[in-house]
């Protein structure tokens, strides 16, 4: 240890002392400055206002990963297998509103199956209007959480 | 089907998959981690579920994912305990200054890069549920990380252990791996409180705890080290404490709100480094780990990789960001810090990108960051991805930086003797590939016989090649010693050779090589031998006399080779035979017989010709000229004979090594040898022999410049 002198010493403490104070400033400034999108992953029950024919299934159930503004969707019948699942919606979320736009579960048969799904997140329910070449009008809806996803289920 | 059992099919299939993937690595000279990482991604969502998803759900229900954790999470405590284990307080020495100053700025240039960015990636990745503190904290830390182990693996199997820049990469990856474990445990304790001030509990216990284990810890297994060389074996007894120890370690720092891993990690760094003790522990710890549990933890890892979240260009975008401010932080502040501390820039730089390695130890702190649900599996998919190209990248951009031949001039230590002795001028040298120094002496004499002494040199070469595993075999410490070893025994077989005058001109060659015969290749063409004398190994799957390592030097080598083929416990080298057949091989092994001539008044050669020339000339122009240059004392030694019109030459030949010591031959049909392409030859010859056959093959240079354009070599 004789060989630490003052000089190395009072390097290394600038050095250190400099990343604390530029990781206090920046997390002060991302704490207040810096907002999050909220939580919207989940699983949410879907109950439509005046549904087309294809879509008037009992159940309908929206899955939506969240990583950050960038959704990951699928809409499917709640009675649906798992395993076959074939639905692929993906959109952004901003502030409280966000748009998904992509493909149904092929057991809604719904065609040209794309849809758009325009919303807004309210604690934890979603209210918005699903719309699409198959459907004359857009379809009001209205989703609330059942279940949050499991990738957010902290272990420890 | 039974969760439990549906996973012993899962880990049979992760198992056969790693070791595949390894094999591919290994043949793109890549470390093997990255095998085992590409494949646990493949049986996830981004390859199988993409291809087969039905099979994917099938084979690998979220059901048994809890499974899985489980064993990954024991895989995970026993490797980190090995890390420890492998942390030698030796490392440090030498360089610790330069080290300390490398290491610390390329932690805190990336760290603090890594905060900056979390700036922009926190509103477009994270959400509400996690604080902007320790979201940043996370990222920072696990843009700092080097991992360890992958930076030992490459550099012992690029022969860089002896160097500075070795030595210096090593000392500084420990110091970094070390400060990073501490920034994760912060990030963690953070994390988990939501805030820097709710950390401080868990900081002042987990200091508390470490310095309970560096002292009282320590003191407890000290005794354990008196206790194993007084019986110089590891009981199971004494191994199930340990393990005990491990685990128990690992749950305390999991209850003080650490990770378990660091516990387990504890353990094994303050285990004392006694030489057999640590051996015979990695040995009895590291094959079920790294075989068995640690692909578990891949593959579970690759089961929450999903690339195809990558779906739209601004995330490929955002996830170029990520691999840039990796690669940058880690480069440039390891190559400003290293030039500040008057490394030149080469060194500098191949320094800047070994520390870039993330590999393995970024997966364990990307894996603890997902599951406290910190990082989002967006951001998740795209620090793997990073961490596998930072890993990828490191050996091609090391071999860029830094080629081989530079390393050598680069030795920290002394090679014993060989430097000093050795004349660079030497008039003639013989390189020599011993695979078991205890068979092969009769090979180094005829090498001696062949070469003669000084100015002539034989070079023995002992090539070590390191199994797969990762970890203990391939830290320079073993490495090392593993040259060691091999090195005296090759210095016993010189002693024992004769005459004794002789042995100072010969130097052996001992390295750690992944591809031996590229190896042997690489070194012949730097050494700049003059012939490469390789022994005859009996292949254990074919009757190939050039087949296996002998055929794939002979394929490589763009040197003349001989390959020996002993039928006599004893050689002496007295009587020499050569068949002559006017071919460039067959006049390869009549120089080298000459050779023998001038080396040994005692010695006597006959030549059997096979004439082909007209005017009954036995030998071509250039060879007759050549022997009427010879002094009178060697000529006198020499009968030239023609082989009798009636035999087939083949087996005049035989019959005429039926009074000789050693034939020679060169590879070519007359003799029933041809060169080995695609394994297919005859070797009638090399089993009738009465006597040792000597096979010689010319490496044509003439033909070389068109043997790229054809199909079967010449």
């Amino acid at each position: 240890m004789h060989h630490f002198n003052l000089k190395s010493l009072t390097l290394y403490g600038t050095m250190i002392g400099g990343v604390f104070l530029l990781f206090k400033l920046v997390s002060a400034y991302g704490e207040n400055q810096l907002k999050a999108p909220p939580k919207i992953s989940g699983n949410y029950l879907i109950q439509l206002k005046n549904p087309p024919k294809c879509l008037e299934q009992k159940d309908l159930m929206l899955t939506i990963e969240q990583s950050g503004i960038y959704l990951f969707a699928a809409l499917f019948p709640g009675e649906s297998n798992p395993k076959t699942i074939k639905s692929q919606l993906n959109g952004n979320l901003s502030n409280q509103q966000f748009i998904l736009s992509g493909t149904p579960d092929q057991a809604l048969n719904c065609s040209p199956s794309f849809l758009q799904i325009n919303g807004t997140l309210n604690k934890q329910t979603l209210l918005g209007q699903i719309q699409g070449k198959a459907l004359p009008n857009p379809v009001l809806f209205q989703g609330s959480l059942k279940a949050y996803s499991k990738s957010n289920k902290s272990p420890h | 089907m039974h969760p439990a059992i549906l996973v012993l099919l899962q880990v049979l299939i992760v198992i056969g998959l790693s070791r595949l993937m390894g094999l591919v690595c290994r043949w793109i000279k890549q470390p093997l981690v990255i095998g085992e990482i590409i494949a646990g991604i493949m049986l996830g969502p981004s390859l199988l579920g993409l291809i087969a998803p039905n099979l994917m759900t099938t084979l690998f229900p979220e059901v048994t994912f809890p499974y899985l954790n489980v064993l990954s999470e024991i895989g995970l405590i026993f490797f980190m305990f090995l890390i420890g284990l492998e942390l030698n307080p030796k490392y440090l020495k030498g360089q610790l200054e330069t080290a300390i100053l490398i290491s610390h700025v390329s932690i805190i240039v990336p760290f603090c890069l890594g905060i900056l960015s979390a700036l922009v990636l926190y509103p477009l990745l994270s959400n509400d549920t996690v604080s902007f503190t320790a979201f940043s904290l996370f990222l920072g830390s696990a843009l700092s990380i080097t991992a360890f182990p992958v930076l030992a693996r490459i550099i012992t199997e690029n022969n860089l252990q002896g160097t500075r820049l070795g030595t210096l990469a090593l000392t500084c990856a420990a110091v970094d791996d070390v400060t990073a474990w501490c920034l994760l445990a912060l990030a963690i304790a953070v994390t988990r409180t939501n805030s820097v001030a709710g950390a401080f509990p868990t900081i002042i216990a987990s200091l508390i705890y470490i310095g309970i284990m560096v002292t009282g810890g320590k003191w407890l297994l000290q005794k354990l080290a008196i206790h194993y060389t007084r019986k110089n074996r590891l009981s199971q007894w004494v191994l199930a404490w340990i393990y005990m120890g491990i685990i128990a370690s690992a749950l305390i720092t999991e209850l003080i709100g650490i990770h378990l891993i660091f516990g387990a990690f504890l353990v094994g760094a303050v285990m004392p480094k006694q030489p057999g003790l640590v051996r015979e522990l990695a040995e009895k710890t590291e094959d079920f780990v790294l075989i068995f549990l640690l692909p578990v933890f891949f593959a579970y890892s690759g089961l929450r990789t999903q690339i195809g979240l990558l779906n739209r260009p601004e995330l490929w975008l955002l996830c170029g960001l990520v691999i840039a401010v990796a690669i940058i932080g880690k480069y440039v502040g390891t190559y400003i810090a290293a030039r500040v501390s008057g490394i030149e820039k080469r060194e500098a730089s191949a320094l800047g990108w070994l520390m870039n390695t993330r590999g393995l130890t970024e997966l364990i702190v990307l894996n603890i960051g997902l599951s406290f649900g910190v990082i989002s599996p967006l951001l998740f998919t795209m620090l793997v991805i990073m961490a596998l190209v930072t890993t990828f990248m490191t050996s091609p951009l090391l071999e860029k930086t830094y080629p081989k031949e530079l390393i050598r001039l680069d030795l920290m230590e002394e090679e014993p003797l060989e430097q000093i002795l050795e004349p660079s001028t030497a008039s003639y040298r013989v390189l020599v590939p011993v695979a078991n120094p205890q068979t092969q002496k009769g090979l180094l004499e005829l090498a001696l016989a062949i070469s003669g002494q000084l100015p002539a040199v034989v070079h023995p070469l002992s090539l070590i090649e390191l199994e797969e595993n990762y970890l203990f075999e391939s830290t320079p410490d073993e490495a090392n010693r593993l040259i060691a070893k091999q090195r005296q025994r090759l210095e016993q077989l010189i002693q024992q050779l004769h005459p004794p005058e002789w042995r100072t001109g010969v130097h052996p060659i001992v390295r750690i090589a992944q591809d031996v015969a590229q190896e042997t290749s690489e070194i012949a063409l730097s050494e700049q031998v003059n012939l490469i004398l390789l022994g005859w190994h009996r292949p254990a799957f074919s009757d190939n006399r050039l087949g296996g390592r002998v055929g794939q030097i002979l394929n490589i080598a763009p040197k003349d080779v001989a390959v020996f083929v002993n039928n006599q416990d004893q050689p002496s080298l007295k009587s020499l035979l050569v068949a002559n057949s006017t071919n460039i091989h067959d006049d390869l092994g009549l120089t080298l017989a000459l050779r023998m001539l001038f080396h040994d008044p005692h010695r006597y050669l006959k030549i059997l010709s096979l004439s082909q020339l007209g005017e009954g000339e036995l030998l071509s122009y250039e060879l007759r000229t050549m022997i009427q240059l010879l002094p009178e004392s060697v000529r006198s030694r020499l009968e030239l004979l023609p082989i009798d019109p009636t035999m087939e030459p083949i087996q005049a030949v035989i019959e005429a090594s039926k009074t000789v010591d050693l034939t020679v031959v060169g590879t070519c049909r007359t003799w029933g040898i041809e060169r080995q392409t695609l394994g297919r030859y005859t070797d009638q010859l090399a089993q009738e022999c009465h006597s040792s056959l000597l096979i010689t093959r010319r490496y044509s240079e003439v033909t070389a410049h068109i043997t790229s354009l054809l199909q079967k070599s010449i």
